[in-house]
Order: C-alpha cells, then structure tokens, then sequence
C-alpha cells in the first residue's frame, strides 16, 4: 500500500502542479492582498498597510456589493427556474420526435452553447439596441411604441435572455442523453399497466431525470454567481449600473478603481457564499 | 395532453370494424406502429419550432446584416435581406481589414489546436 502511494502521487504530479500554480496560490494570493488597506499616513502617497478584516467589514455594509448580491438572487430565482424548465420540456418532447426535424431541432437548439459568449452577447446587444432592434421595428410598425432593452429596469432581463439562450440548450442536451438511458423495459412495463403519456413523464421519466437535473441546477447556480461576460459586453451599449451583477462590481473595482485589496475582499466573500450555498447540496447528490 | 387520436385513417379503421386497438401515446414510439397526427403532436411541434426559431435569430439577423451597408442596416427590416446586396464588399472589406489582420486570427486560430497536437504526440 505504501509503495504504491508514491506511484499515486507521481501520476497526480502534473495536475497538482498546474492546480496549485494556477488555482490554490492565486486564492492564496487574493487572501493574502484582501488583508490590506490604503492608508494616508501623514503627507505623501497613501500605502498599503496591513488592516485585518477591515476590507471585509466594509464590504458587507457596502450596499453597492449588497445590491449586486441582490440581482443575482433575483437572477438566479427568476432565470433557473425558467431555463431548467425549458430544457425539460424540450428534452422530452425531442425525445418523442424522430427523424430530420428532431435532427435539425437538436442542432438548432445546441448552437448557441457553441458561439462564444462574448459574441453572443454582442450580437444580442445590437439585437437590443434602440436603432437597430427588429422587436423595436415591428413594434413601431404596429405603432406600439418601443421598448428599451437596456433601460435600468430591463436590462437585467435581457442579459437573462441572453443567458437562457446559451445555456438552454445546453441544458436540454444533458436531460436529452439522459433520457436515452433510460431502459425501454420502464416504457413496456408502464404501457402494459395502461400508463398515459403524462403518467410515463411524470413516474418514470422526471424521477429518473432528477440526478442529472440536480446537477444541472447546481452548475446553474454557480454560472449565475459567476455572470460576467454578458454584462461587461453589453455595458457600452447602455446605461448599465456598475453592480448589475456582484463580479462585474468587483473586476471594476480592480481594474477601473485599482483597488485590489477590496476586490480580493469581495472575491473571497463571494466565493464563501457560493460555497456555503451550493456545498451541501453537492454533498447530498454525491451521497445518493 | 390528449391522446385521443384524430386522423381520418384511425377513425376510417375503428368504423370499419377492424379490431385495432387506438396507439397507445406511450414513448417512445413504438417502429411499425402506424402514427397518427394527435392535438398532442401539433402542439409538440409549435413548441419545438417556436424554440428553433429563438434559437437562430441572432444567427439570422446576422446573416441578413450581411447583406446590408452601413445606411441599409438602420433603415432596412433587421430579419430579412435588402437589396442592392453588398454582401461581397461586407466580406472583403473583412479579410482586408487592417492588412488582413482577420485572417491571421483564423490563422492563428488553425495552428492552436495544432501546436498542442503535436506537442501531444
């Protein structure tokens, strides 16, 4: 047993290498620059001195961090629930389907998870913007006023449309293979009892479908924590606050505002958060 | 969702006496089974096709902004192509833009994968 360990760790080298470079030390190294703050001390440029926790104080009575950590709840109630919904759906009704249209559907459906993000965002972003949107050119065809996409009280949306656009699809085609495995013999058995289509969705097909789902919900948590791109490219294009969602507020933070040290702060908590939340679930699909 | 099926062909057989059990609306379909076209099947169809349809707008848009200049792009319905077609100076005004700098990107975009191949090997 002991000699093999070594052998362990010689293969788990080139992973423990790169995730210990590139993933533990730079947390290590947010921790360690959230403990400082910028201090004036009599004349001259402020410096960085040690603070503590000071950093983290400040950053839960920050209400531009809190309202940040807000839309993102709201997010995350609002566009998972929908997005996971779909894909259901979607998945069961392709799994009804056969043939070309299934084939074209199942494309179809998937292509969005294949442009990158950025670029989905910003083909959005002119789908959104006020002089070129087609919503906006029918709707004033029909002499319905238009709508602003990117207005404060919208814009939170659009960026969950743009979000259930990519991920959807996506979603679907996990829920879709996981159909495929389930054993015909259910279907047989189920029909053979006299079992209607919703009773064969509703005691076989969502039962069974419930550990992937689960997984999906929880990398669907974590994505909303971790909304960015979207945001960041759809910013120019419109009046967007700077904490629309909590990780724009923190990379503006340290890239406009260079304050590192409080991004670190708000890295960290942000990511404790997400821990506390998603951890124990994690456990308990892991257990069954 | 109803099961009852409508086709002219199953009501034709169940009328004529033939014993034919009505399809079972089980999953899958079962090969062989004659499929008949239920309110179950029209909707499943809206749904599918109204979902393919938000999944290739952007796409589309895209493509029908390929097909416009800078005045027809504002002025022109976004979803559907204008004429005259400037799809040829949209296209080479891309590869040459900035001395062909579009096309180093896709060229580097082709050695990527293939440095990391061949170091792979």
């Amino acid at each position: 047993m002991r000699r093999y360990r070594k052998t362990a760790f010689l293969f788990l080298a080139p992973f423990l290498v790169v995730f210990l470079a590139f993933y533990l030390a730079p947390v290590c190294y947010a921790l360690y620059l959230s403990l400082f703050v910028r201090k004036r001390i009599g004349i001259g440029p402020p410096k960085e001195v040690f603070g503590g926790l000071a950093n983290y104080i400040r950053a839960v009575q920050d209400t531009d961090f809190l309202n940040g950590l807000k839309n993102m709840f709201v997010f995350g109630v609002v566009q998972v629930p929908i997005m996971l919904g779909l894909a259901i759906l979607l998945a069961l009704l392709l799994h009804q389907s056969r043939g070309f249209f299934m084939k074209v559907c199942r494309t179809a459906f998937f292509m969005p998870y294949g442009i990158p993000t950025a670029i989905g965002a910003m083909v959005w972003g002119y789908l959104y913007s006020a002089n070129l949107s087609p919503f906006n050119q029918i709707l004033r065809a029909l002499h319905e006023g238009t709508i602003d996409f990117l207005s404060p009280a919208i814009v939170l949306f659009s960026i969950a449309n743009i979000v259930t656009w990519t991920w959807t699809g996506y979603n679907m085609i996990t829920l879709f293979a996981a159909l495929q495995n389930i054993p015909q013999d259910l279907y047989e058995a189920a029909r053979v009892d006299g079992a209607k289509t919703w009773d064969i969705v509703r005691r076989i097909q969502i039962p069974l479908l419930l550990p992937t789902l689960k997984i999906l919900f929880i990398f669907s948590v974590i994505g909303t924590s971790q909304l960015f791109t979207e945001a960041f490219v759809l910013r120019p294009l419109g009046y967007l606050a700077d904490n629309i969602t909590p990780n724009l507020y923190l990379y503006l933070t340290a890239a406009r505002d260079a304050n590192y040290s409080y991004a670190g702060a708000l890295a960290i908590l942000l990511a404790l958060l997400i821990f506390v939340i998603s951890g124990p679930f994690l456990r308990r699909v892991a257990s069954r | 969702m109803s099961s009852k099926p409508v086709s002219v062909k199953s009501v034709a057989s169940a009328s004529s006496g033939r014993s034919e059990a009505s399809p079972a609306v089980g999953l899958p379909i079962i090969p062989g089974r004659k499929s008949t076209v239920s309110s179950a099947t029209v909707g499943r169809y809206m749904v599918l096709t109204a979902f393919l349809f938000y999944c290739v707008l952007p796409a589309a848009w895209i493509i029908a902004a390929m097909t416009k200049d800078n005045g027809q792009i504002f002025t022109t319905f976004g979803l559907w192509f204008s004429y005259p077609f400037h799809v040829f100076e949209n296209l080479s005004g891309l590869v040459t833009y900035q001395d062909w700098i579009f096309v180093r990107w896709f060229g580097n975009s082709l050695i990527m994968p293939d440095l990391f191949l061949s170091a792979a090997h």
